[in-house]
């Protein structure tokens, strides 16, 4: 592919990515910000698309077998524990890896 | 602590699961990227899509369609097919993003990853001004982890192995704290018992 090729294509997919995320923003542009159904999605869509995101991103990992459940488990319970981000998510990250490489 | 500095160490603190998980993920990217393009100088070429469109899924992608020489029209429909989640983010944060100058608000809608997505939606400030320079932060950094990640890959990937085996779980990982705290508030609120 030349250059020239190249910059459009990387161009045209950055155009596309940029006005999908902007598209809420600039439909909805005049919309009240305290508009009743904006605040009801404010505060149920967030929850909903961050779970299919855990959806989504099991579906990248050994889903199939017990160890990303096992992860999801401990980071969840260290969650609700301690209640201190960082280390649910480190803790849970290093039992998958060390679980992955025990059982591949 | 100022609340200036307190708000970029939160911000930092935060974007600290992101290094981990960007940093590996572009890295894996831009060794795709450098295997895959048959482009020259493949590390600039990793380092100029990641900060243009800051997407991963596109990221691991676009070094196959350079290979097979995909017009910009084909790319374009392609990226619209696997990116098209991003339309429905901005529906939570019109309210939250009101009133913020537009270039700031270009700049952090360029950045709203499903992680950013995440980070910034979740999150709760009295003052508006914080929440507008917590989202500026947390986008710098994540964006910058990013395109250095996707950077080092395409330049490094043959010399340097990065034990890369299980980091994955570490954005589903972000996730399901998010989520756990967003379901124990929805609870809280709605039992009014803390």
């Amino acid at each position: 592919m030349s250059t020239l090729d190249g910059v459009c294509a990387v161009l045209a997919a950055s155009l596309v990515i940029i006005s999908l995320r902007a598209l809420p923003f600039l439909v909805l542009s005049r919309c009240n910000g305290e508009a009743k159904w904006l605040k009801v999605a404010e505060k149920w869509l967030s929850p909903i698309v961050i779970a299919l995101l855990v959806v989504y991103s099991y579906s990248t990992l050994e889903w199939r077998t017990f160890m990303p459940y096992a992860a999801g488990a401990l980071t969840i319970a260290l969650q609700l524990i301690f209640k201190n981000g960082l280390v649910s998510i480190f803790a849970g990250t290093a039992l998958y890896m060390i679980l992955v490489r025990l059982f591949p | 602590m100022t609340r200036k500095s307190a708000i970029a160490v939160m911000a930092f603190k935060y974007s600290l699961p992101i290094l981990m998980g960007y940093g590996v993920m572009g890295f894996a990217a831009g060794v795709v990227f450098a295997a895959c393009s048959g482009m020259s100088n493949p590390a600039l070429w990793s380092g100029f899509i990641a900060a243009t469109s800051f997407s991963g899924t596109l990221q691991f992608a676009i070094g196959n369609w350079f290979k097979d020489g995909w017009s910009a029209v084909l790319v374009a429909l392609t990226t619209f097919a696997i990116s098209f989640r991003y339309a429905f983010y901005g529906l939570s944060l019109i309210g939250k993003w009101r009133g913020i100058g537009v270039f700031k608000k270009f700049f952090l809608i360029l950045g709203l990853t499903d992680e950013n997505y995440a980070l910034e939606s979740s999150r709760h400030f009295v003052r508006k001004c914080d929440f507008e320079r917590y989202c500026l932060l947390l986008t710098s950094f994540n964006l910058s982890y990013w395109v250095v990640g996707c950077t080092l890959g395409a330049l490094l990937g043959d010399v340097l192995q990065i034990p890369d085996k299980g980091v994955d779980f570490v954005m589903a990982a972000l996730f399901i704290t998010i989520l756990t705290d967003q379901v124990r508030a929805l609870f809280c609120r709605k039992g009014g018992a803390q």
